[in-house]
């Protein structure tokens, strides 16, 4: 059963539109990331799932019921906010506590409950403390324990590890990918970082301004990217998408990731090298083609080309991405190329 | 690094003694002001207050410390802080809670909002003396505009007696609306503006953890504010203690012969209390409030650090 269902939403605010007729269906239990640049509508679209704005058009269902009909209470949202926000005068135990508070779940039981899952992310020590002193990836610990302590159905986090610094961030990921395997909860979880939306998600759901633009599972969201769009956003770094008509003679864009290029020297397309960036694992280089399109080539870290070093390019044409060149949808693949090469 | 540290840990006496006189002449400026402008005006009005002067307040001399004494247990006096406390105990919880309400509800945003804020806000931009002429305007009996509404009249029926100002029982309560009415701009804005730096996410996350409006704001609004509550109940109350102009415009302290709206500030300044002429008596007044006033000044300062900031 569909935990979250959006259908045809759209948000206006005055004369801007925010989310321009999105449907989104999450099975319960399901992890499911956003992806999108700043500004897309994410947030957003979190907003009106846990709602706290109402959608222009269009209706949000949890379970079988309009989001509307349901008391604040009955709904089993919760969500963590990109800013660590904790209640900066209350201790971290009272902030862990006040969800079920609210609910009027009696004094002991509010009390364990609220010690068990600080104890599960690890911020039982800090229960004491106020929301101020904390750092920001403790913070986020206990906004996750005050989240989760609920036992919500539907947990929205936007951005909730942007503030925290890296080793940090893997620790909570690792905790939150095993609370979500283990409370069966369904999530959405907002990120602008293709890496994380792709580690967390079971399926990805990728924004452009406005839409969503495929929803899937991260190998599917990868190898078969929608559109020109979603091709670029994940990997890093993106797809390469050439000028139509240099390759073949058709009007479409063509996508090549910069892992199934290779320098060869019976290559198709000649480049000609502008800079190396060596990455200790692999070096990226980066060059331009015959009719100036810059293409990305990721390669071993022992390859040994210089800026001005004339090469040629080879894929195998499996690899091959197409694209509408008007609209930027992802058209059929393993057309063989035409004689303009 | 070390080498700076040791030659200013080993200085010698003659450059410690150049660094004070560095000192000296950079402070002398600000000594001087303060001892010509604040310390001497402070000491002579002590020394006045031990003065007795004549019935025409001519010849004056000093007497010790009795006239203190008889200033601090004075009718007059015990009366003057009592009206004074009256009117803080009246002005400053109301003053804070309407300050508060207005500023919850201007929060809303709806459609023509920023007219409501001006609005509310336009009192703290009015002189003390305008506000005051304009308050007797709506309650003095001839002018009343406001006794005149019927309905209202019977609402409260304190306003059927047309003299409010001239009704001993009245005069304070009439004093206290029209300060009410002066602080709630000032109270409004320092509320509004404390709302405004409240994060969203704070009521937002307390909204979606299913907290009723009532728990929102006394679980998260008020700790919030509690800081900026206090800072507000401390203006206000002072400007209670200080609180001049209106009565001097509206009741002289008066109405005359009792003495119901005669605070301490009235009592010393005054045109219409007993003793105007008497320097050393007034000084002796002065004296005495200020002793009084520093109490409660105080008391608010051990509030204040009594309240920590969430931040």
């Amino acid at each position: 059963m569909a935990a979250v269902t959006l259908e045809n939403v759209s948000k206006h605010f005055g004369s801007v539109t925010a989310l321009d007729r999105v449907s989104l269906e999450i099975e319960s239990g399901e992890f499911v990331t956003v992806l999108g640049p700043s500004g897309c509508g994410k947030s957003t679209l979190l907003r009106l799932v846990a709602g706290l704005d109402a959608p222009t058009t269009g209706e949000v269902r949890i379970g079988t019921r309009r989001l509307e009909t349901l008391a604040v209470r009955d709904r089993r949202i919760s969500m963590v906010f990109q800013r660590p926000m904790l209640y900066p005068h209350k201790t971290v135990r009272s902030s862990v506590e006040f969800p079920l508070l609210a609910r009027k779940v009696p004094r002991v039981e509010r009390r364990s409950r609220a010690e068990a899952m600080a104890r599960v992310l690890g911020v039982a020590d800090v229960l004491e403390r106020r929301g101020a002193s904390l750092s920001e990836g403790q913070c986020q610990r206990v906004a996750l324990a005050r989240a989760l302590v609920s036992e919500p159905a539907v947990v929205l986090l936007d951005e909730p590890l942007s503030a925290v610094d890296a080793s940090t961030r893997d620790e909570i990921r690792e905790e939150l990918l095993t609370l979500h395997g283990r409370l069966g909860i369904t999530i959405l979880y907002v990120t602008h970082d293709h890496l994380e939306a792709m580690a967390m998600g079971s399926r990805v759901a990728v924004m452009s301004p406005g839409r969503v633009e495929q929803i899937a599972t991260p190998r599917e969201i990868y190898a078969a990217p929608a559109s020109v769009g979603v091709a670029r956003s994940l990997g890093s770094p993106g797809m390469n998408i050439l000028t139509p008509g240099r390759l073949d003679d058709t009007r479409d864009l063509i996508g090549l990731r910069p892992e199934h290029l290779r320098l060869d020297l019976e290559g198709l397309l000649p480049v000609v090298v502008s800079r190396v960036e060596y990455r200790g694992h692999e070096s990226l280089i980066l060059a331009m083609t015959p009719w100036g399109d810059e293409i990305t080539v990721r390669s071993h870290a022992g390859i040994e080309v210089s800026p001005g070093d004339p090469c040629r390019l080879s894929w195998d044409v499996e690899d091959v991405h197409r694209f509408d060149s008007v609209t930027g949808e992802r058209l059929a693949q393993h057309r063989p190329f035409g004689p303009a090469l | 690094m070390i080498g700076s540290s040791r030659s200013s840990a080993v200085a010698t006496g003659a450059s410690r003694r150049r660094e004070a006189l560095i000192a000296g002449v950079l402070l002398a400026p600000s000594v001087a002001v303060l001892a010509t402008f604040v310390v001497y005006p402070m000491i002579r009005a002590v020394e006045r207050g031990r003065q007795r002067c004549d019935a025409l307040g001519q010849r004056c001399r000093a007497t010790g410390w009795s006239q203190y004494v008889d200033v601090v247990t004075s009718a007059e006096f015990v009366d003057a802080v009592g009206v004074t406390l009256l009117l803080a105990l009246v002005t400053v919880p109301v003053g804070v809670a309407v300050g508060l309400g207005l500023a919850l509800l201007a929060e809303r945003r709806i459609r023509g909002i920023t007219v409501f804020k001006v609005m509310v806000s336009s009192t703290a931009a009015m002189s003390v003396i305008v506000a005051s002429v304009m308050w007797a305007m709506v309650l003095r009996p001839s002018p009343g505009a406001l006794l005149e509404v019927g309905w209202l009249r019977d609402l409260v029926p304190v306003l059927k007696h047309p003299e409010t100002f001239e009704d001993p029982s009245t005069a304070l309560v009439s004093v206290a609306i029209s300060t009410v009415w002066m602080n709630i701009g000032f109270s409004f804005i320092v509320m509004s503006a404390a709302l405004a730096r409240m994060p969203r996410e704070l009521t937002e996350a307390a909204i979606l953890d299913g907290a009723t409006v009532w728990r929102r704001f006394t679980g998260v609004t008020a700790p919030w504010l509690a800081p900026v509550i206090v800072f507000v109940t401390v203006a206000l109350s002072a400007r209670a203690m200080h609180a001049y102009g209106q009565i001097d415009v509206l009741t002289q302290g008066g109405p005359r012969p009792g003495s119901s709206t005669t605070t301490v500030v009235y009592l010393t300044y005054g045109d219409s209390v007993p003793g105007r002429e008497d320097r050393g008596l007034q000084a002796g007044v002065a004296v005495a409030s200020g002793l009084v006033l520093l109490g409660v000044s105080f008391a608010q300062l051990w509030l204040i650090r009594r309240v920590r900031s969430p931040r």
